[in-house]
């Protein structure tokens, strides 16, 4: 797909209804589409961002409803306006994802139930078995201090042992959005931990690299 | 919750409806209700546009998904 235009090509598509550009992009064009996205990604973001108030998820809304429209549109046809479709996809996702989140357990009742667990390890002393209990609740701390995409998509992960399409079909995003929300919420809660750390000057724990109840 | 209770909602609480006390009738409401979309959409016609980085994320996932 090309990627760059001249100005006079930009200046003939923002002169195009959102219809036509639409109809443009059915053979693979994307300076078309790039015209659509800019003209209305912001609506879209905004739409989610009502619904969800969450910045990064609304991000991630926008991000899917460009996909749905792009991949649908050999078979869009213009019976209702161009903004009416899109936005109706929008609103679909964020009520999807806002579902989701109220259906998803509190991601407090997993990291608790960690805590509560750590101490009946037989195995451990009673003093490390403080410590993780410690750590357990410190950890909670750090994820109730991440946006609430990236704590449900960790929580989900490394708590309740669900991959990537069952978080992805949880919450409504693409496999892909939910790795990146899994890298990135992995990143923040580093960052809240070692911060953390530093103020208490005492206490270890780490971010496991798999799952906490990793399959074999 | 009707479209007109919808709109004196939305202008009385503003657009977020994600704190509204009956956010949960509000969205099933959008739900089932072009026009309704069509409200909020209006609400939130001044959102910014699109940064440069966030239109070439959007063209890049639209560019992967099509290609995998």
């Amino acid at each position: 797909m090309p990627t760059r235009f001249t100005h006079d090509l930009a200046r003939d598509l923002t002169a195009l209804s959102d219809e036509a550009l639409f109809e443009a992009c059915r053979h693979g064009d994307e300076r078309p589409f790039r015209a659509l996205v800019d003209r209305h990604a912001g609506i879209v973001r905004r739409l989610a961002l009502n619904i969800l108030g969450d910045a990064h998820e609304a991000e991630d809304v926008a991000q899917e409803t460009f996909v749905a429209a792009w991949r649908a549109r050999q078979g869009w046809t213009p019976e209702a306006r161009f903004t009416t479709w899109l936005h109706r996809i929008a609103v679909n996702k964020a009520i999807d994802r806002y579902r989701a989140r109220r259906a998803t357990p509190e991601p407090h009742e997993a990291i608790t139930r960690l805590a509560e667990a750590a101490p009946a390890a037989e195995v451990e002393n009673q003093h490390q078995a403080l410590e993780r209990r410690e750590s357990a609740l410190s950890l909670r701390d750090c994820l109730a201090r991440l946006p609430d995409s990236q704590r449900q998509a960790l929580t989900m992960f490394y708590f309740e042992d669900q991959d990537v399409a069952r978080i992805a079909s949880a919450l409504g995003a693409t496999e892909q959005a939910v790795r990146s929300l899994l890298k990135r919420g992995k990143q923040s809660l580093r960052t809240l931990i070692q911060r953390q750390k530093s103020l208490r000057g005492h206490g270890s724990f780490r971010i496991p690299a798999t799952p906490l109840n990793a399959r074999p | 919750m009707d479209l007109s209770e919808f709109r004196r909602h939305l202008s009385t609480r503003g657009p977020d409806i994600h704190a509204w006390p009956d956010r949960d009738a509000a969205l099933t409401l959008l739900a089932q209700s072009d026009d309704a979309v069509a409200l909020l959409a209006a609400a939130g016609a001044d959102a910014p546009a699109p940064s440069r980085r966030e239109t070439d994320a959007i063209l890049a996932a639209a560019r992967t998904k099509t290609t995998s």
